[in-house]
């Protein structure tokens, strides 16, 4: 059984219209509204212990379809369940068996060590001793934490507080996890440790994580699933590899450094990009010659300095569809 | 009882972290004092020149005066913060903080935003009302001592739900609620004092829609052996009445104002 699923999901927000054609006296008395429509007809499940990657440009209805999975928000139409239950009917529930991570939004105690909201989210999570200090110690290690948990949370960097925060998410030991851009503003050594600990908590617990983010090495590296999402419908549900095959285009691209300066080459699969002494580039379709076979041709008949086959990243995919 | 004990926990750390800040804290409470001693001062020596206010002696005033106060700074600890916050709250979607935790939101928030500065009116009214006990001729039974204590939590009760109550439509209206702002006036204002010394409509307001009435005056009766007001005699038992009451307006109004939450952008 699915642990989450969304069918025929639709939220709809009021915003109201300023009308500058529009007197202000009658805005004010008889203002106007409109529908937005945020989330548009989703369905999609996740089994657990999946790592989901929901991405989308910014106002595309990531952040409304987490919070409708933890309760904050109530659909407008369809239905959400969550471990099998309307999670707004069941809150409290649904709450001990999840986490939750929004941006930078802190969870912590501003002016007490990281230590005393442990200390509290065990009595609130009804976590034994035990169990509490084992899970604690051991996220103090995975997020190397051991230098700032007796210090207050007022006094940490944002990195520092990004670690805690997400150690507190996994502390209780969730079933699933809701991370909304959990690395955003982080630089690249937090970003990496980070990634690696979201790793690493999914293997060993099986946790199911549902990430959002615009950080598209996150997607590579912790998303096994993509759904993408664009002005509040699906366009996407599948694995990483086949989304690259979806979309990364019909070409590849083949760019050659050959010893010596040498003239256009010419083959019928081959469609010139650039030449510029000894250095060219042509695009080849994957439907008529695989990558191999181009380097084979290019390589047999000339002496070749260097070459390199390149594809659309994971980010020129995403800029391509977000332009769209 | 995890509720209950979660509640305290998260009060405890509240205290913790207002305590982190001594010198705020200290000179709080010493403005605190020093304001409402002068208060408590004033009101005296106006009831001590007038002799009496409609049948009250100044010792009786001023034991419903503290008993108003203290109730007052009872709610107030705990819902005075989160009063103020709702507009914020949905305005930057603070709120749904209270939404994924494992206990009831309203709770959650009431003790999250613990307000520790009014122990400063607890200990001055504590004061206050030690002193107009020992004037009162009161016989201070068990059943009077228990009596007393019941009246402080129902009174404490009525106060904190008829905040939040009259505050809460800012989690619509997204700005500081008129109701708001009305009951802290007339609270502030009206209901330090008898409120026989008012015309009927007033008082059958106090004793109805707007329940000031049930905080002090009506419950006080009972120990002074009064029997005052607009209703019948039963209506000085009722406070405890009014205070259960006061619980469900205020759990269905909080249902009703968050049914349609947006939270905001994150």
């Amino acid at each position: 059984m699915s642990q989450i699923n969304l069918s025929e999901v639709t939220k709809d927000y009021k915003i109201r219209i300023r009308n500058n054609n529009r007197s202000k006296i009658a805005d004010f008395f008889r203002p106007q509204y409109d529908i937005k429509r945020a989330v548009d007809n989703v369905n999609f499940s996740v089994e657990p212990g999946e790592m989901v990657g929901y991405i989308g440009p910014n106002g595309a209805g990531k952040s409304t379809t987490i919070k409708m999975l933890t309760g904050i928000l109530t659909p407008t139409g369809g239905q959400v369940s969550v471990f099998g239950r309307d999670p707004c009917r069941n809150r409290k529930k649904n709450a001990l068996k999840m986490g939750v991570v929004f941006g930078q939004r802190s969870q912590l105690l501003w002016d007490l060590p990281v230590q005393d909201t442990f200390e509290l989210f065990k009595t609130m999570y009804k976590m034994e001793q035990g169990i509490f200090t084992k899970q604690r110690d051991r996220l103090v290690e995975m997020l190397d934490m051991s230098g700032f948990i007796a210090q207050a949370v007022r006094q940490l960097s944002l990195g520092q507080r990004m670690r805690a925060n997400l150690a507190l998410c996994f502390l209780h030991q969730p079933e699933v996890v809701y991370l909304d851009e959990p690395t955003i503003g982080l630089d690249v050594l937090v970003k990496e440790r980070i990634r690696d600990f979201l790793k690493q908590i999914n293997k060993e617990q099986g946790t199911t994580i549902l990430l959002t983010t615009h950080d598209t090495q996150d997607i590579e590296q912790i998303a096994e699933r993509l759904i993408l999402i664009d002005n509040g419908q699906l366009l996407f549900d599948g694995g990483r590899e086949s989304f690259h095959k979806q979309y990364q285009g019909t070409e590849f691209m083949i760019e050659i450094e050959f010893v010596n300066p040498t003239a256009e080459l010419v083959h019928k699969n081959f469609r010139t990009h650039k030449v510029e002494g000894n250095r060219h580039s042509y695009w080849v379709p994957y439907s008529k010659m695989g990558r191999g076979e181009a380097i084979s041709y290019v390589a047999n008949d000339h002496p070749v300095a260097d070459i390199k086959v390149s594809e659309l990243g994971l980010e020129d995919i995403l800029k391509n569809i977000y332009a769209e | 009882m995890h509720t209950f004990l979660l509640f305290c926990k998260i009060v405890k750390y509240r205290f913790r972290s207002i305590i982190e800040y001594p010198g705020a804290f200290i000179g709080g409470l010493a403005a605190q004092w020093l304001a409402y001693g002068i208060e408590m001062m004033m009101l005296f020596l106006i009831v001590w020149n007038f002799g009496t206010l409609a049948g009250w002696v100044p010792e009786e005033v001023i034991f419903l005066y503290a008993l108003w106060l203290l109730s007052y700074a009872i709610a107030a600890s705990f819902t005075f913060n989160i009063c103020r916050n709702f507009p914020q709250m949905a305005i930057n979607g603070s709120l749904d903080e209270a939404f994924i935790r494992p206990m009831s939101p309203i709770v959650y928030l009431i003790a999250t935003t613990y307000n520790l500065g009014y122990i400063s009116h607890i200990m001055i009214t504590t004061a206050a009302l030690i002193f107009s006990i020992s004037r009162l001729t009161v016989v201070w039974s068990v059943l009077n001592w228990f009596w007393l204590f019941l009246l402080i939590i129902t009174g404490a009760v009525i106060q904190g739900c008829m905040m939040l109550i009259c505050d809460m439509p800012a989690l619509r209206t997204r700005s500081q609620s008129p109701t708001g702002m009305f009951f802290w006036d007339v609270n502030w204002w009206l209901i330090q004092y008898p409120i026989s010394i008012y015309p009927r409509p007033v008082q059958l307001l106090f004793t109805s829609i707007l329940p000031f009435g049930f905080i002090g005056f009506y419950p006080v009766q009972v120990l002074l052996g009064k029997q005052e007001g607009i209703l019948p005699e039963i209506t000085i038992w009722l406070s405890p009445v009014v205070a259960v009451m006061l619980i469900f307006i205020t759990v269905l109004c909080w249902r009703g104002l968050t049914s349609r939450y947006e939270s905001a952008g994150t």
